[in-house]
């Protein structure tokens, strides 16, 4: 019997892990997908919350109204949102620019990133990704190692005020991001809605329903 | 297993959409910021007047008035059944 492809087991196994790798990060990221989506259901409920009694007592009688009550509600909800993240963001920016001020040390801003001064990446692990190990597979030239360690995590006392700024500064971002992602869900429940609760369907006549005037 | 699959296919789908969810969540940031500038102009402004952007709208005390009509209509019936007991 005749083979077409001929694999060594260095390939096979290569292969093999690239599939469950590639398996792996599309079930990570459906499941991150999903959780992202029950949370902006949870969201967009604060649109019922302001608007359901106004459509009940019919005090909103068409799309148009719907959509912009709704609307501005929605933004006094954004301005409410927003506040305390860009107050700690403004804060922050603050407690930099006073540091710098009281101190003169300018070069604590570059270094802001780096791994091998007062940086915050100092942290963390760091590859050298230029550098990774290659291998050719099938025409293929495709990652086969880890790349080389730049920079293993420790503690640099000087780099203090970049540890505090950066941390912040990451923090006021993510609740910034998810009032972001809570205001989309919201302008797309709104949407939705005022196409839906005020349609005039064939549907639901009842012909024996008579209409007495 | 079908569950598991699902996700597979929705990781994918969403990888394939990442550059158009990233776009959209940088647009209705960009949105919000400016919201929040205009609103917090507004709440200046309405600060010394007394007043709050946060405060009813009209069609907001039109449905509180009818809510408080039904109430008090459902609290006067119940009233009236319980004298006729």
């Amino acid at each position: 019997m005749r083979t077409l492809i001929s694999l060594s087991e260095k390939e096979q196994r290569l292969l093999i892990i690239l599939f469950v790798l590639l398996v792996a990060v599309l079930a990570l990221v459906g499941l991150i997908g999903w959780v992202v989506r029950k949370i902006m259901a949870f969201q967009s409920r604060k649109v019922d919350e302001g608007m359901s009694y106004l459509v009940t007592t019919k005090v909103i009688k068409d799309e148009r109204h719907f959509r912009r009550i709704a609307r501005r509600k929605n933004y006094r909800l954004v301005f409410a949102q927003y506040f305390f993240p860009l107050l700690i963001l403004g804060l922050d920016v603050v407690f930099l620019v006073v540091y710098v001020s009281l101190t003169g040390d300018q070069s604590i801003v570059t270094e802001m990133f780096s791994y091998d001064a007062r940086g915050f990446m100092t942290l963390f692990f760091v590859f050298d990704w230029a550098n990774i190990p290659k291998s050719t597979f099938f025409g293929l030239t495709l990652p086969s190692d880890w790349p080389p360690l730049l920079n293993s995590p420790h503690f640099v006392l000087a780099a203090w005020p970049n540890y505090l700024f950066v941390t912040v500064a990451i923090a006021a971002i993510v609740w910034l991001l998810v009032a972001t992602q809570a205001f989309i869900a919201r302008s797309w429940r709104i949407y939705r809605k005022s196409r839906t609760i005020f349609i005039k369907s064939l549907d639901t006549i009842n012909t024996l329903d008579n209409i007495r005037p | 297993m079908i569950q598991f699959l699902k996700f597979i296919l929705m990781g994918l789908l969403y990888i394939l959409a990442s550059p158009l969810i990233v776009a959209v969540l940088a647009l209705f940031l960009v949105y919000g910021l400016i919201i929040f500038v205009l609103l917090m102009l507004k709440s200046i402004l309405l600060f010394f007047t007394g007043r709050t952007i946060f405060s009813d709208y009209p069609e907001d005390i039109a449905a509180k008035k009818i809510l408080g009509q039904l109430q008090s209509k459902q609290a006067g019936n119940e009233g009236t059944r319980e004298n006729a007991h």
